[in-house]
């Protein structure tokens, strides 16, 4: 039983005693009739909608990928009720944000569940920022026919979509490359940007020196040199340091940046700090679909006054250089470049 | 128009501001499949027509009066179907409407005559059976211009019908309110309830079905036929500070449901519940408080109409003193207003009288007293006069000198008057003079002649009532008293008073032939109508409209008000003609007045021989009640109970040499032969005193068969509540038994369903059926908690159950073999042989008995 119980319980109550009383004077056979079905209903409601409560089925889906600021996220709530009893009073309790910009009120929404097939309800949301737009249902509260008992069930559902500002980029900016070297750079370590090696090839005449593979080229009669994966795509590297007081500028601008780059069909990587984790992720951009990836990740680590994301990158990655640094709402392109 | 709603929304304040802060909001909800208007309209009138035609066709039934069943079922059902329709949009709605009045209007017209007779005819068939229940004496009776009631009640019906589809359709429609409907029909029902007549059962099917549809509905919320809103929008958007709440408009599958199931419901209900009905209920013999009132309206309105219940102001008998008109019924409580002791002979009636109305006010519709201010007659009397006015009576000769005391406490009438019989000439009352129902010179005289008489109060026997509540009088003392009186009996001779002095005579003609200007035709027209100025003589005029009143008024206790801005006098004359004693009195005062005979209006108590008959017998000592001649035919000293039943108004006529006479112009009640008023009331009263008597002796044999209530205490009463407890304890116990078998009626099912499946040849869908078992086994053992389990989630929860128990662990492989048959039954599309439905059978009964 729920407090939004207690006026209909008291209603219901009041009505058993006026019937009684009614009872107690008239001893009229349809009252009497009236009172044991008022009796009698109560139980009969409550037991009918626990079973029906149990085999409930709720559903939340999101067919887009992500949406722009000023769009709408179309979701579809559904409701599936296989059993023989109709279910009319289901409270969905609905939490819905963007994580930059926490929303501390709810939406009932307030459905029945009808028998047969499933019955679907679109939800269309209005999203306005950048950001990731999350919805979640918080409890789902059935309640009885007469409203006099109320069941909640639990629920874990949330669904997640990346509120992605429109293709948006620069005119005619160079873009320097970067090279990030760890000081122990062993080969190989996956999600390390410069250690991916594809394959030793013979030197050729402007290779960088620190690529030479000694080890190798000791054993062999040529000098052998080490090509890293995708060695050209990979040079470019952008850090977004998201902050809350320039949040949207940010976001425009790291979104501009990553356009600009794949519009000169260059592919690039996205250094994203996590913060549970403690370390860099490299995520691959070489398409608008990657790159909605490296928004999804972005999003999900959480932003603070001052961000320490330049910090921790150069203190993991002293020697680099050529990083695109979004910060403090803008794009700042380094001066010296290795090529 | 969503456009408009969309934009409206999008221009709130409230959510631009919630866009700003939060950078999302939810604007609206919908469907993905919009709901059926049409359907929606339809289950609605479903149950129109079930509420109006099933309260309708139980009402007319109860009471045994022929009509069409399938014109009138396929009448409402058309009206219900056309009302429902009205929601469908507002185009229907606002012309709809209209239509639907016009044709109403044009319907009733037309058909006037037939649905009047018909509706007549359902009154006079009420009329009858209430008055053989409570065993009226009078009932009224309405004129049918139709006789064939088959055709006139069928008519009657429709335009009930069409009424209550309109009513119905704002309750269930509009509102979907329990409460409303539940009103607009359960109040009809109770015409026949009300008289333990049971309506046939399936009738009320239909109603409790539609009480517990629209319970549910109106509950739910999903009822509302968004005819309101835009055709698009399907929920109701509300802001309750940080919440947004949408709820769902209507639910067609919902309410399709609930109906159906309501009707089933509703079905099984009635047959459990049929017991109850077949009890015999009496409710004559059920008294309390409550139901005896409510009994008095019900007779009141049987007897007057339903007119008769608006009074403009109560009225339960007492005094009027001098109102008139406002009165639609009296209903007396019979609580006792005095209690009289005096010695009687029970052979003839006393009055006692106490106002004297003057001066007819025809703006106010009363008489006006003596000492009133406002009387215009006030001025014109000098205090002489008013001293004298009650000496001024014929003298009396009764053969005999014979003087009596009489004894009054008041207990409950108005402490205002000193209520005293004719010919009372000394009280021991201390009211001032002039609020004495005697003068000084009376007193004064009677001292001198009737010297002795005054030994009865000197020596007085006290019969004091210790128990008994005495109001207090204007001087803050007890309104007990005695007086001493001639007997007035009704073969007295009357001589001329020669005291009577001449200027009184004159005031008399100047004051009490007083009549309003207004009602100057009213009254030369009846009086042309009864003949009364043909007659010269006061008496035999008096006697004529006396004779006339009988002939062509009646007399009840429920004549229904004087409407307004109508004469009372005039109305009651011209138009209503029946009423009760202060009808009677003040127009034929009036009607004297005009024929040129000074005449009163007097109201006080009337005892009557049979109130004599059943008083109380104190002593049969005379010697301290009477004097005077011996009165050997005098049967005792007696306490009579006079209760506001024994108000009474009369006439007094003054007859010029003699003086007022009291004169009775109330007719009696139709079919009784002399007094009506005390025959009716007396039947009345028995009536009630039966029921009480009934109520309170439980050991009374004539009714041992029946349930006594007992309202009095509270275990009295639920002491006698087995009529109604056995069956919610049966009901009870049957939900109960039903809750418990579930279970195994479940599985019943199953292995039912499973052998004809097999029988068939239909291996997957009769393994399917046994894997749903081990299903349940798993679920109801705690070992299942995800929902939509994959056969793999099975064999693993299996798996690990069963590693616990190694003796019992069925082997892994043909566990691997039952995932892979059951994933083959259920996707593969190609049935399962015999043998092998055998061994995985085989193979899941041991699992289920392994667990």
């Amino acid at each position: 039983m729920k407090l939004r119980n207690l006026p209909y319980i008291i209603t219901y109550i009041l009505c058993i005693l006026l019937f009684f009383l009614g009872v107690l004077f008239y001893r009229q056979s349809l009252l009497s009739v009236l009172i044991i079905l008022f009796i009698i209903l109560p139980p009969l409601s409550i037991y009918l909608t626990n079973i029906a409560a149990k085999r409930l089925e709720i559903t939340l889906e999101c067919p887009q990928v992500n949406v722009c600021p000023g769009g709408i996220a179309r979701y579809t709530l559904g409701v599936r009720n296989p059993g023989l009893i109709p279910l009319l009073n289901i409270l969905v309790e609905l939490k819905y944000e963007n994580l930059y910009y926490p929303n501390p009120g709810v939406s009932e929404i307030v459905i029945p569940a009808e028998l047969g097939k499933k019955k679907e309800f679109s939800l269309p949301f209005d999203v306005t920022k950048a950001g990731m737009f999350s919805v979640s249902i918080e409890r789902i509260l059935v309640t009885d026919f007469l409203h006099l008992y109320t069941r909640e069930l639990k629920s874990d559902i949330n669904v997640m979509i990346p509120v992605i500002p429109d293709e948006e980029r620069f005119e005619n900016t160079y873009f320097p490359k970067a090279a990030v070297e760890s000081e122990d750079s062993e080969p190989s370590a996956e999600g390390e940007l410069t250690n991916d090696i594809k394959q030793l090839r013979e030197y050729r005449p402007g290779d960088r020196l620190k690529d030479i593979h000694w080890k190798q080229s000791a054993r062999s009669i040529d000098i052998m040199v080490k090509e890293y994966e995708t060695t050209s795509d990979l040079y470019f590297l952008i850090l977004p340091e998201l902050e809350s007081s320039t949040l949207e500028e940010g976001i425009n601008e790291f979104n501009k940046t990553a356009n600009s780059l794949l519009f000169m069909k260059e592919s690039f990587r996205v250094a994203i700090w996590h913060d549970d984790g403690n370390h860099f992720e490299f995520v691959k951009v070489s398409s608008r679909a990657d790159l909605d990836i490296a928004f999804y990740k972005l999003y999900l680590e959480p932003v603070g006054e001052v961000s320490e994301v330049y910090y921790r990158f150069s203190s993991l990655y002293p020697e680099m250089y050529g990083v695109l640094r979004i910060s403090g709402g803008k794009l700042l392109i380094p001066e010296r470049s290795d090529d | 128009m969503k456009k408009e709603k969309k934009k409206k929304q999008k221009t709130d304040p409230k959510y631009l501001k919630e866009l700003e802060l939060y950078g999302a909001g939810l604007s609206a909800v919908s469907p993905v499949e919009q709901p059926g208007r049409f359907y929606l309209c339809f289950l609605r009138a479903i149950l129109i027509f079930l509420a109006a035609y099933g309260m309708l066709a139980a009402v007319v039934t109860s009471f045994d009066l022929p009509f069409s069943k399938l014109a009138v079922g396929l009448g409402i059902f058309v009206l219900a179907f056309i009302s429902a329709f009205l929601y469908y949009n507002k185009g229907t709605f606002y012309i709809g409407y209209l239509a639907v009045f016009a044709g109403f209007i044009f319907f009733s017209i037309y058909m006037y005559l037939y649905v009047n007779s018909g509706y007549q005819a359902f009154l006079n068939e009420v009329y009858n059976k209430y008055s053989d229940y409570f065993r009226l004496s009078s009932v009224r009776e309405a004129e049918e211009f139709i006789s064939n009631r088959y055709l006139t009640v069928t008519a009657a019906m429709l335009f009930m019908g069409w009424f209550f589809c309109i009513l119905l359709n704002i309750t269930i429609s509009g509102y979907m309110s329990l409460a409303l409907t539940f009103l607009v029909t359960f109040l009809p029902l109770q015409v026949a309830f009300y008289i333990d007549i049971i309506p046939p059962l399936h009738y009320l099917v239909m109603l409790i079905a539609v009480y517990i549809t629209v319970a549910v509905l109106g509950r739910s919320g999903h009822y509302t036929l968004p005819y309101r809103h835009g055709k698009e929008q399907q929920f109701e958007h509300k802001r309750r500070r940080k919440k947004n709440s949408f709820t769902y408009l209507a639910s067609s599958g919902g309410m399709l449901t609930i109906t159906l199931y309501s009707l089933i419901l509703s079905a099984l209900f009635m047959l459990i519940c049929s017991s109850i009905f077949a009890k015999d209920f009496d409710g004559r013999m059920v008294s309390n408080k409550v139901k005896d009132r409510t009994d008095e309206y019900v007779k009141t309105a049987m007897q007057g109409g339903l007119a008769s219940l608006l009074s403009r102001y109560t009225s339960t008998g007492g005094l009027a003193k001098g109102k008139l008109g406002g009165v639609g019924t009296v209903i007396p409580d019979y609580e006792p207003n005095l209690y009289v002791q005096f010695a009687t002979d029970a052979s003839d009636s006393v009055y006692l009288k106490a106002f004297t109305g003057v001066y007819y006010n025809d703006v106010y519709t009363r008489f006006l007293p003596h000492s009133d201010p406002d009387n215009p007659a006030y001025r014109m009397m000098s205090e002489e006069d008013l001293k004298t006015a009650d000496e001024c009576a014929p003298l009396l000769n009764m053969g005999k000198d014979e003087y009596r005391r009489m004894h009054i406490d008041n207990v409950d009438a108005d402490a205002e008057y000193d209520y005293s019989p004719y010919y009372t000439y000394y009280s021991t009352t201390n009211r001032e003079n002039s609020k004495k129902s005697y003068t000084e010179g009376m007193e004064k005289r009677a001292r001198e002649y009737f010297t002795d008489s005054f030994g009865l109060i000197d020596n007085a026997e006290r019969f004091d009532k210790e128990d008994r509540y005495i109001l207090h009088n204007s001087l803050g003392e007890p309104d007990s008293y005695d007086l001493l009186y001639i007997p007035f009996s009704s073969d007295a001779v009357l001589h001329t008073n020669p005291s009577i002095p001449p200027e009184y005579e004159d005031m008399v003609s100047n004051v009490y032939l007083q009549v309003p200007e207004g009602l100057y035709d009213a009254l030369d027209n009846f009086i042309a109508e009864a003949g009364l100025a043909e007659v010269s003589d006061p008496l035999d005029t008096a006697y004529k409209l006396k004779q006339y009143f009988m002939d062509n008024f009646s007399y009840t206790m429920s004549p229904g008000i004087t409407p307004w801005g109508r004469d009372m006098i005039e109305y009651f004359l011209l138009d209503q003609r029946r009423g009760f004693c202060a009808h009677y009195a003040a127009s034929s005062t009036l009607i004297f007045r005009r024929l040129g005979i000074p005449a009163r209006y007097v109201e006080g108590y009337y005892i009557s021989p049979g109130d004599m008959d059943e008083g109380e017998a104190l002593s049969s000592d005379l010697s301290s009640w009477v004097s005077g001649e011996d009165a050997t035919d005098e049967a005792g000293v007696i306490e009579v109970t006079v209760t506001d039943g024994s108000a009474h108004a009369w006439t007094e006529i003054y007859l010029y040499g003699y003086g007022w006479l009291p004169f009775e112009t109330t007719p009696p009640s139709e079919g009784e032969l002399f007094d009506s008023r005390l025959t009716f009331l007396s039947r009345f009263f028995d009536l009630l005193q039966q029921t009480r008597r009934n109520a309170g002796d439980n050991s009374n044999t004539t009714v041992s068969n029946i349930n006594m209530p007992d309202a009095k205490t509270l275990s009295g009463a639920l002491g006698n509540m087995n009529f109604i407890l056995r069956p919610v304890l049966i009901t009870l116990g049957i939900m109960i038994l039903a809750m418990l078998l579930r279970l195994p009626f479940a599985k019943l099912i199953l292995i039912i369903r499973k052998s004809l499946y097999a029988s068939r040849g239909l291996y997957n869908e009769a393994l399917l059926v046994e894997y749903e078992r081990l299903l349940r086994l798993l679920r109801s053992k705690k070992l299942l908690t995800i929902k939509n389990p994959l056969p793999r989630d099975i064999e693993n929860i299996i798996k690990k159950a069963a590693s616990a128990s190694a003796d019992t662990a069925p082997d892994p492989s043909a566990l691997s073999d039952l995932t892979a048959t059951v994933n083959y039954s259920a996707y593969s599309g190609r049935e399962l042989d015999a043998a092998k439905y055998t061994s995985v059978i085989t193979f899941i009964k041991s699992i289920r008995k392994s667990l």
